[in-house]
């Protein structure tokens, strides 16, 4: 699964402007209004002109307020946003965590979950089976529980599986929107070790979050995004600080106007 | 234009896996803990045939219930084909909004896990009509060799709607709703219940030969029904209609993939 070749990320002049429809679909109504009133749906402006390089071996932590638009950023690099301008060259298999047990079906067992989660992260049916039995035994969910819908599964137990699975990925690229481990304290502490561990085995590890902290201890390069550009860009804790002193600012001078 | 429509293809080859997967769960879980389970697939039509048959034989005296019942089943197993991937893979991109927007699938997987998934009951429902069939009053010839064809035809018609549908259905929510009125229309504008004859005789003749749905349907009835060989002409038409909706409905499916995410 894994290549020998170095994998990066290269963004250039990318830009994104989503069209605001009212209600997204035009219904047949629409089609019969004027031309004019058709066409007069606002236009965002998410990204502007992101010219980046991710390589081999960076750790990078995206920050900024809501809406800034470094979950768009992710989904470009992802492949689920195609992006409107700009060219975008990936060179290494993107594994995207934008959220633990994406495409899990309630109607279906852990087992059947196990399997098809596996495919859609990528794996053939021989390596999810190979994997099964380690996947089963971190998620420490009983063997009974496998054969099991999963829509009976408490949250907790949704989330171990889910994270299971995804930490027998062999990620080159990896791609993670404010990731946490779910469970009992004896979990997410087996979980935050586990996590450390795949995340240094990936090539490049692209995070979204809000947790300051977690940024400073898992990233060495931060990018600060906000309206759509990024405003900075180089060591973790420089980025994280000029964000906080800005954050701050805003915040007083807020208070006092 | 040709490009992006090889390329769907290519991906959808990559994620092999995954649409293997959203296959067997379809096939599963849409008869899951139900007592017959998979069985009622093949109830299903059964029991719709012989109703239809008992209607239309022996109430409306459309014909003895020996000719019926061969008629009505060779044009009613493709028909709920058609029928029922056009419903559920029409809407398969709605149904997979979530997913679709938190990991990158190539779109074209889920109309087309839907239409597999239903070739495979439909496999099945042939079968077994065949043997119920045969029980009554059966004429086997050896045109019955060519099915495997006009089923491949067939294919190719419901995959091209079906794809083109879950694409148009994203961008205009109407279509889903228009579409169950046209198949409702459909279903009687069609000879399945009845023998074409009873068009043609009223002089709808030429406006039957514009429903494409004919052409694929009568295949079925001149190989299953009449235990004959179609002659050139409709296996012409039969391919004409197949391989154009499967052309133009994946070349619009490629032409609205691109920004399909952003209507979600």
């Amino acid at each position: 699964m894994a290549t020998t070749a170095k994998s990066h990320i290269r963004l250039k002049d990318i830009g994104l402007s989503f069209r605001l429809y009212s209600n997204k679909s035009f219904s047949l109504r629409e089609m019969f209004l004027s031309p004019l009133k058709r066409h007069a749906d606002q236009h965002f402006q998410a990204l502007k002109n992101v010219s980046l390089e991710i390589a081999h071996g960076d750790r990078v932590v995206l920050i900024g307020p809501n809406g800034a638009g470094k979950s768009t950023m992710l989904k470009i690099i992802a492949g689920i946003y195609p992006a409107t301008s700009g060219e975008l060259s990936i060179q290494g298999k993107i594994t995207p965590l934008i959220e633990m047990g994406a495409g899990f079906n309630p109607e279906l067992t852990g087992r059947e979950n196990v399997f098809l989660n596996a495919a859609i992260l990528g794996f053939s049916r021989a390596e999810a089976e190979k994997r099964l039995p380690k996947i089963i035994e971190f998620s420490e969910i009983p063997e009974d529980f496998m054969n099991t819908g999963i829509k009976y599964y408490s949250s907790g137990m949704m989330m171990r599986l889910a994270f299971s699975v995804a930490m027998e990925l062999e990620p080159e690229i990896l791609i993670l929107d404010e990731i946490f481990a779910a469970g009992d304290a004896h979990f997410i502490e087996k979980a935050t070790r586990r996590m450390q561990e795949f995340i240094a085995s990936a090539h490049i590890m692209i995070l979204v979050t809000h947790d300051l902290k977690l940024a400073r201890s898992v990233a060495t390069r931060g990018i600060w995004i906000d309206h759509g550009t990024v405003i900075k860009d180089g060591p973790v804790d420089e980025v994280i600080e000029a964000y906080e002193e800005a954050t701050l600012t805003a915040e007083k001078s807020e208070a006092r106007g | 234009m040709r490009m992006s429509f090889v390329h769907e293809f290519t991906k959808l080859y990559a994620y092999r896996e995954v649409l293997r997967n959203l296959v067997n769960s379809d096939l599963k879980l849409r008869f899951r803990r139900s007592f017959l389970g998979y069985g009622w697939s093949l109830l299903y039509p059964v029991l719709q045939m012989l109703i239809l048959a008992v209607v239309f034989s022996r109430v409306m005296k459309f014909g003895s219930p020996s000719e019926m019942v061969p008629y009505i089943f060779a044009g009613l197993a493709p028909w709920n084909f058609f029928v029922s991937t056009c419903m559920a893979g029409g809407n398969s991109l709605l149904t997979n909004e979530a997913l679709l927007k938190k990991i990158y699938l190539p779109k074209m997987i889920f109309p087309m896990a839907i239409l597999l998934a239903r070739l495979v009951d439909f496999l099945f429902n042939i079968a077994a009509l065949f043997i119920i069939v045969s029980l009554i009053s059966f004429k086997i010839s050896w045109a019955l060799l060519l099915l495997p064809v006009a089923i491949a035809l067939l294919f190719l018609f419901v995959g091209g709607i079906t794809i083109a549908l879950s694409a148009v259905n994203v961008y205009m929510r109407d279509a889903a709703h228009l579409m169950s009125v046209v198949l409702q229309l459909a279903f009687y504008a069609t000879p399945i219940i009845y023998r074409e004859e009873i068009l043609t005789s009223h002089g709808y003749g030429t406006l039957l030969e514009f429903n494409p749905l004919v052409h694929i349907i009568r295949i079925f009835h001149v190989i299953i029904a009449d235990a004959q060989m179609p002659s050139l002409q409709q296996w012409n038409m039969a391919a004409a209609v197949a391989i154009g909706t499967a052309v133009l409905g994946c070349a619009l499916f490629a032409r609205l993939e691109r920004n399909l995410i952003f209507r979600l």
